[in-house]
């Protein structure tokens, strides 16, 4: 084997068995974003599933007792999303049918044009809301409360009021249920193929995956300083070991943990998630485009690590810096927060964070079901910003190896 | 073996010249000693003879090749011990001298032995770098400069830190391999070990040879190496600025 290769080789197994040993590096790198799938899928499901999907804990008080209240309450406790509970205490909303409710739902209609002329109709349903009942779900409980109002106020107005008989009755069900109306709902997908609803999973696979690969900074840079530290660095330039090869000998090692961490994470999504009751991660239909964009970003964090692991000086500094640019890139990146729930100006400033550029990257093949030439853009930016900060490490190396020794 | 030409150098920022004009002769199989006080410029001076710095001017050959034309052939022919522990403390001492083996010039499977024998390290290869004595740390950091089976050794600082019987294997390590005829350039501060090991040496100060010869020479009236080094560098502290 020629010497280059050889010292490649070497250098490359080192950098492999140093890593392998590094148990906390390990824990870094796998378990922590394996934790962190787990914990944002599993408690983030709910926030991605549609408003009709909702699950709320109610206590319905009635205090009208009368028949078009029975039927209302009946009604409302037959709504998929209504779980009800005994103790207003441990309810997430309670529903008071404030007395007069049926009286006034009898004669609503004809007292309609002095409401419409200015007359306060009295409060007939009072939702009470815990504070912690985020509003997403807080407007899905209320607008299905009064769908269900109409629904019984419809059915009074149609049966007591128009006289309609029971075939009547059930053609007016039919065309005011809003379930029937004639609008489908899809997702657009890159090609011509149907994209996959997202989903909790579907955001943080790879999110967290991203963050996994980029977070790789603190035991590269760590380990970067301690042979900088130790002396090892000094004796490879004696040993005439290039800054090029000494880089491209941590390139490789990192990229085959990126890709065992994009491995290890989409299994997490496929078979983990689902076990403890979580959606099931779909993987698309490019394998080739996961790989590229998992390429890509690997090149990107890699490429930001070495240039961290050069400019830093010691170990602390490699934690700290490394930490909080991991975290800054994420936190913009809409990795911590699903990009989806940012208002539009928080969503266009994503677009500063390769970690942003990477998720888009992931998502036109896992969401959007496309091949990896949708992917290409993202995996061009990535990789182009992956190769800028490997030449920037490369040169201030060049140049730290000039003219920096201490004078003893 | 060493042929130095009126060596400058000053790191850009820096009030004094870390090396002012310094001109010195090694001959070929010679123990050299080379003292200092902190700041004086040793490392400097290691650091240009081994390539890792470059001189602002002056000339340096290293077995009559030419260190600015011929890097490649002067790198071939050095051994360097540095003064911190140079190694992988994550690796064993085995995987350590392998590792450096792949990437040192000349390294082969017969100098790999011929190192672990030299610092007698064979019954520790197994054992992780990290969890070694501080003698034996040495011993390694010493093995693997011989790993290229040299014709120069720089050693800096080779004996900090050991315990005597580490120090006393060291010493007598290194005077056989000057007695099979490698150049050794010996750095430390420790003058018993200069008046031990070697036959020259020459003293380095503020960036200027203030110095050379024999240990005879440097000494008047048969004093101790200590006592003529204070003469000739002062007995005021050297902290740094």
């Amino acid at each position: 084997m020629q010497r280059p290769i050889r010292a490649f080789v070497a250098l490359c197994g080192k950098e492999l068995r140093l890593l392998s040993r590094d148990r906390h590096g390990l824990l870094v790198l796998f378990a922590v974003p394996t934790l962190f799938i787990l914990i944002m899928s599993l408690s983030l499901r709910d926030a991605f599933r549609a408003g009709a999907e909702f699950s709320i804990a109610v206590t319905v008080i009635d205090e009208d007792g009368g028949a078009l209240s029975r039927d209302f309450v009946e009604a409302l406790l037959q709504q998929q999303g209504f779980r009800p509970i005994e103790t207003p205490a441990d309810a997430e909303v309670v529903i008071r049918v404030a007395p007069g409710f049926s009286e006034l739902l009898a004669t609503r209609h004809e007292l309609a044009d002095s409401f419409r002329g200015g007359a306060v109709e009295p409060a007939m349903l009072l939702l009470e809301f815990q504070p912690s009942v985020l509003p997403q779900l807080r407007a899905a409980a209320a607008l299905a409360v009064r769908q269900c109002l109409l629904s019984v106020q419809s059915d009074y107005l149609m049966a007591e009021v128009m006289g309609y008989g029971d075939d009547e009755m059930q053609t007016m069900r039919y065309l005011n249920d809003p379930r029937n109306l004639p609008v489908t709902e899809s997702y657009r997908s890159a090609g011509g193929r149907a994209a996959v609803t997202p989903t909790s999973v579907q955001q943080n696979v790879p999110a967290w995956l991203i963050f996994a690969m980029f977070f790789a900074v603190i035991p590269l840079a760590s380990a970067f300083v301690v042979e900088r530290q130790q002396g090892s660095l000094l004796r490879l330039r004696v040993l005439g070991v290039p800054s090029t090869l000494l880089l491209a000998s941590k390139v490789l090692p990192y990229y085959v943990v990126n890709l065992l961490q994009m491995i290890v994470m989409i299994a997490v999504g496929v078979w983990l998630v689902p076990a403890l009751g979580g959606d099931r991660f779909t993987v698309g239909q490019s394998a080739f485009g996961l790989w590229l964009i998992g390429t890509a970003t690997s090149l990107a964090a890699i490429g930001l690590a070495l240039l961290v692991a050069v400019r830093v000086r010691t170990t602390l500094q490699a934690t700290i810096a490394g930490g909080a640019i991991s975290l800054i890139l994420a936190a913009l990146g809409g990795v911590m927060v699903p990009k989806l729930v940012m208002p539009t100006a928080m969503q266009q400033l994503t677009a500063v964070s390769p970690m942003a550029w990477s998720l888009e990257g992931f998502w036109d093949i896992v969401l959007r079901q496309g091949g990896w030439q949708d992917a290409l853009p993202e995996a061009a930016s990535l990789a182009g910003f992956g190769l800028i900060c490997l030449v920037l490490a490369a040169w201030l190396l060049h140049r730290n190896s000039i003219n920096t020794t201490t004078t003893t | 073996m060493i042929r130095i030409e009126h060596l400058n150098k000053r790191y850009p920022a820096a009030a004094e010249s870390a090396l002012a004009g310094v001109s010195l002769h090694v001959p070929r199989s010679c123990l050299f000693g080379l003292l200092g006080p902190n700041g004086a410029g040793k490392t400097t001076l290691m650091s240009i003879l081994t390539g890792t710095l470059s001189a602002d001017s002056g000339s340096v050959t290293i077995g009559g090749q030419s260190l600015a034309e011929s890097p490649e052939a002067v790198r071939a022919m050095l051994g360097y011990a540095p003064q911190e522990l140079a190694f992988y403390p994550g690796l064993t001492v085995g995987e350590n001298l392998e590792l450096f083996a792949c990437l040192t010039p000349r390294a082969s499977e017969r100098t790999l032995q011929r190192a672990q024998e030299v610092a007698d390290l064979k019954p520790h290869l197994g054992r992780q770098a990290e969890a070694l004595s501080g003698g034996l740390k040495r011993r390694l950091n010493f093995a693997i400069a011989l790993l290229g089976e040299p014709q120069l050794l720089c050693l800096d600082e080779a004996t900090a830190g050991v315990d005597p019987q580490s120090r006393n294997f060291l010493i007598e390590a290194v005077r056989t391999l000057a007695q099979d005829g490698v150049t050794v350039l010996y750095s430390t501060h420790y003058m018993e070990e200069i008046e031990r090991l070697c036959e020259r040496a020459a003293i380095l100060d503020h960036g200027h040879i203030v110095a050379d010869g024999t240990l005879d020479a440097l000494c008047i009236d048969g004093e101790r190496l200590e006592a003529a080094f204070l003469r000739l560098t002062e007995t005021r502290l050297r902290d740094p600025a």
